[in-house]
């Protein structure tokens, strides 16, 4: 297949808390119905790790959740 | 608790719509998602889309990207924060974002200016509503964030309305089957003689559909089959006038002419009209807040939030759309 680079807004600042999921999908414009046919793969999340420091998984097909390393002066009181 | 930086990846190939469930006990903030959306198999054009849901289950966030991949296309798509907080405009917010997702939207006053005369359209029929009377500006928001405005009620020496607002541009041929929905938040403790008008949507010379309220508070939501005989008429369950702030979301099905009321993100009330009907054929023009019918009957309160679609929201997208103006 040829894709097209494309790019997307994502709310900035928002916190996900444990059991709030990320869904990929693919929706028709006009109506908000979901597109059949269409698959997704190398999905990549960056995120800000906020909260125990815990390492957790994402169930579902997601990989491991790894803290790839530490930013200095980042600790919370 | 340290601040660290974490990446999730999965390679695999699966079907959208495709979850990824944040693990138990933690707390993240996404800085970008990247994906392969391959479409080979769509018999449609779509929008690539992430979308945030709670752990209740509601969608908290559509993110779609904006550029309509063809039937049978495919794309590499980035999500990530591309709005700068300290850009000449403010950000938009995360409730606009959620209103700005709702599908048929035709226009959007959040009523957040502070002074002027003007609140602004941030939907895609750009018609900016004119404050007259000098209505109250910059009140305390009704959602977490933003303004809204405080209106008297209050009518001059000929009963005529003193403060209202009113949007006197077109909307353009109503798209798709004539459904309509109007969404707003308000509160207030108004004891009125008689029934007021919270909102009304006409062509200039006839009522399209109104939210009127009675003396013990309740919401009416009115649409029409002539300018005369609200077709079907559904009144709310639920007072609004108790001084706490409330959700009011009315809709009407162009195609079944039922017409439903929701207070605070859950349904109140629905009710079933008949055929015949002219809710909104007639092109739209003017929208107007608390303006009573023959500028007679203003209802005095605070107002925020004002959405109007050209398409029915459900049951979801209500509470949907509480759940983000009070969290």
């Amino acid at each position: 297949m040829t894709a097209q680079p494309l790019i997307a807004d994502l709310p900035r600042d928002i916190g996900l808390t444990g059991d709030y999921t990320i869904r990929i999908t693919a929706l028709n414009a006009a109506t908000g119905a979901q597109v059949s046919g269409v698959n997704v793969s190398n999905v990549v999340i960056t995120a800000l790790d906020v909260g125990t420091g815990q390492v957790g998984t994402f169930p579902g097909g997601g990989g491991p959740l790894l803290p790839i390393f530490e930013m200095p002066g980042s600790e919370i009181p | 608790m340290s601040t660290s930086e974490v990446v999730i990846s999965a390679s695999a190939t699966a079907a959208v719509p495709k979850d990824y469930v944040v693990a138990p006990s933690s707390e993240i903030i996404p800085l970008c998602v990247t994906a392969s959306i391959d479409g080979t198999g769509a018999a449609t054009a779509y929008l690539a889309t992430l979308e945030i849901i709670s752990d209740a289950g509601l969608v908290m966030a559509r993110c779609p990207c904006n550029t309509l991949i063809a039937a049978g296309g495919s794309a590499d798509v980035s999500w990530f924060p591309l709005k700068q907080a300290a850009s000449s405009t403010a950000s938009i917010s995360f409730y606009q974002q959620v209103v700005l997702n709702l599908p048929n939207v035709r226009s959007y006053w959040p009523l957040d200016e502070t002074t002027g005369t003007t609140w602004h359209d941030l939907g895609p029929s750009n018609n900016p509503m004119t404050a007259v009377g000098s209505p109250i500006m910059g009140v305390a928001p009704l959602i977490t964030t933003g303004h809204s405005a405080t209106f008297s009620g209050a009518v001059d020496g000929s009963a005529r309305s003193i403060q209202y607002g009113t949007g006197a541009g077109s909307y353009g041929t109503w798209p798709g089957d004539n459904s309509v929905s109007v969404v707003c938040w308000y509160s207030g403790t108004f004891a009125h003689a008689n029934s007021r008008l919270l909102f009304t949507l006409d062509n200039g010379s006839n009522r399209i559909c109104q939210l009127v309220v009675t003396t013990a508070g309740l919401p009416v939501w009115q649409t029409f089959a002539s300018n005369v005989s609200a077709n079907p008429a559904v009144t709310a369950v639920t007072a609004i006038n108790d001084g706490v702030r409330h959700m009011i979301g009315a809709t009407f099905n162009g195609v079944s002419f039922a017409g439903k009321i929701y207070i605070d993100g859950l349904l109140s009330a629905s009710g079933a009209g008949t055929g015949s009907h002219s809710t909104t054929s007639a092109t739209p023009t003017l929208m107007t807040l608390h303006l009573g019918g023959n500028f007679t009957q203003p209802m005095g309160g605070t107002s925020d939030e004002f959405v109007l679609t050209s398409g029915e929201l459900t049951a979801t997208d209500m509470a949907n759309l509480f759940a983000a103006g009070t969290t």
